[in-house]
């Protein structure tokens, strides 16, 4: 068999959703509870997520 | 003769009745991510799914814009990706200098191996003809080369955090901010006429039936500027890429037994946290998810997928290599033509300039490696 781009589509999907659910099981639970304002532009928070521009410390 | 006479007879699907199914999806997901994990994560999916939709539905690149300016002078999309640059940073620079600290701009030191994980990074994306954001766009759309390439771009990405250190000993300076030279209005007129400057050079350079750039390029402008300024304004951080690729590797090599805690980048706080906690809160993670689903919901958006060509045996292993060092490059070079060209520039870093000459250096031995390698073609 082929495979076209509809099964490429297919496996990216479920792998994806297995790598995901995989994380879930193996990281610390969410608290929604805990989650941060909805924009960080006028949360009085100073900005923190990972980014690749960011050097080592 | 009869599965074809058969195939062909078969009334084709309306593509209005896969829509509505698509959007819905995408709704669901988000509305799913904002209840399990919080209105943000929510809403940077969207922003995930409209970059991949944009990239995928408006054939929007990075790499193959750039072949195009070196084989034949068509210097349309790389104006087109300079432009939605400039608009950015319309917006970006005063919003940072705004921000009181809620908001931070790309900001990355220059040094060695910022300028040859650039170059190396600009080589490897025209071996395989997919930067950054391209590789997750093709790998969502369903290019087999994209899907394929996607793994090793995760290793190459989680390995160049294990030797970052090294290479930032070989010596980098401080990162350049034009804002804390310039001031806020003195970084935006000094990179919006920067960039227009340059948009102007390349389009006399263009032959004359190409000077002018089509509405699908506009469009995809205009959308990839508003969404990469939302993403700022949800995340408190530019658009990126790579990060969240390096922490899906190093979370599959957590889970496989290694103790990441002995190196200097995943040893590091915030790293070190997002190693324990899910990849539904982080930033880049989602963003990149976003991409990934966007550029699929897109590409049957437009109808049913075509056939993919085979691809001949040498294309693999050449594909595995290039992404690999596409992913470890982008370490190097802090970040893609994501994270360093793009954001970089439009939040007034001066390392995203010089990746874009570096990488553009890389890019004119690259193209003339893939012609090498695998003989010009897809």
């Amino acid at each position: 068999m082929r495979l076209n781009r509809a099964h490429a589509m297919l496996i990216l999907l479920v792998v994806l959703g297995g790598f995901i659910g995989a994380d879930l099981v193996q990281s610390l639970p969410i608290d929604p509870f805990q989650a941060p304002p909805p924009l960080a532009w006028g949360s009085g928070a100073a900005a923190s997520g990972g980014f690749c521009a960011v050097p080592l410390p | 003769m009869t599965v074809l006479l058969t195939a062909s007879a078969a009334p084709a699907p309306p593509t209005s009745r896969i829509r509505l199914p698509l959007a819905l999806s995408a709704l669901l997901l988000v509305l799913s991510l904002s209840i399990y994990a919080g209105v943000r994560q929510g809403l940077l999916l969207l922003i995930g799914l409209g970059l991949g939709a944009t990239l995928e539905g408006l054939r929007f690149g990075f790499a193959g814009p750039w072949r195009r300016v070196i084989l034949h002078r068509d210097t349309r999309g790389l104006r087109a990706q300079l432009l939605a640059i400039a608009l950015t940073a319309l917006f970006s620079l005063p919003l940072l200098a705004h921000a009181n600290g809620e908001l931070m701009g790309a900001a990355a030191p220059i040094g060695f191996s910022m300028v040859f994980g650039a170059f190396l990074f600009g080589a490897a994306m025209q071996v395989i003809l997919g930067c950054g954001s391209g590789t997750l766009v093709n790998a969502g759309s369903g290019n087999l080369m994209g899907l394929w390439a996607l793994p090793f771009f995760i290793a190459g990405s989680f390995l160049g955090t294990l030797h970052l250190p090294e290479w930032e000993r070989l010596g980098t300076f401080a990162p350049i901010a034009l804002s804390a030279r310039l001031g806020s209005e003195g970084a935006t007129v000094v990179t919006v006429t920067g960039l227009l400057a340059l948009v102007l050079g390349l389009r006399a350079l263009a032959p004359r039936d190409e000077q002018a750039l089509p509405h699908r390029l506009w469009l995809a402008v205009g959308l990839l500027a508003g969404l990469a300024t939302l993403n700022l304004l949800v995340s408190g951080q530019p658009w990126g890429v790579v990060y969240g690729l390096g922490l899906w590797g190093a979370k599959a090599a957590t889970w496989a037994g290694a103790d990441l805690s002995g190196f200097a980048f995943w040893s590091a706080a915030g790293n070190a946290e997002r190693l324990t906690t899910s990849l539904l809160l982080d930033v880049t993670s989602v963003t990149d998810l976003g991409l990934l689903v966007g550029a699929a919901l897109a590409a049957r958006w437009k109808g049913p997928l075509p056939e993919a060509a085979p691809l001949p045996p040498r294309f693999w292993s050449i594909g595995a290599g290039a992404a690999l060092v596409m992913g470890y490059a982008s370490r190097m070079a802090y970040g893609c033509n994501v994270g360093a060209f793009f954001s970089g520039i439009a939040t007034g870093s001066l390392h995203g300039w010089v990746w874009f000459v570096a990488a553009f250096a890389g890019s004119l031995v690259g193209v003339r490696m893939r012609d090498t390698l695998l003989g010009g073609g897809r």
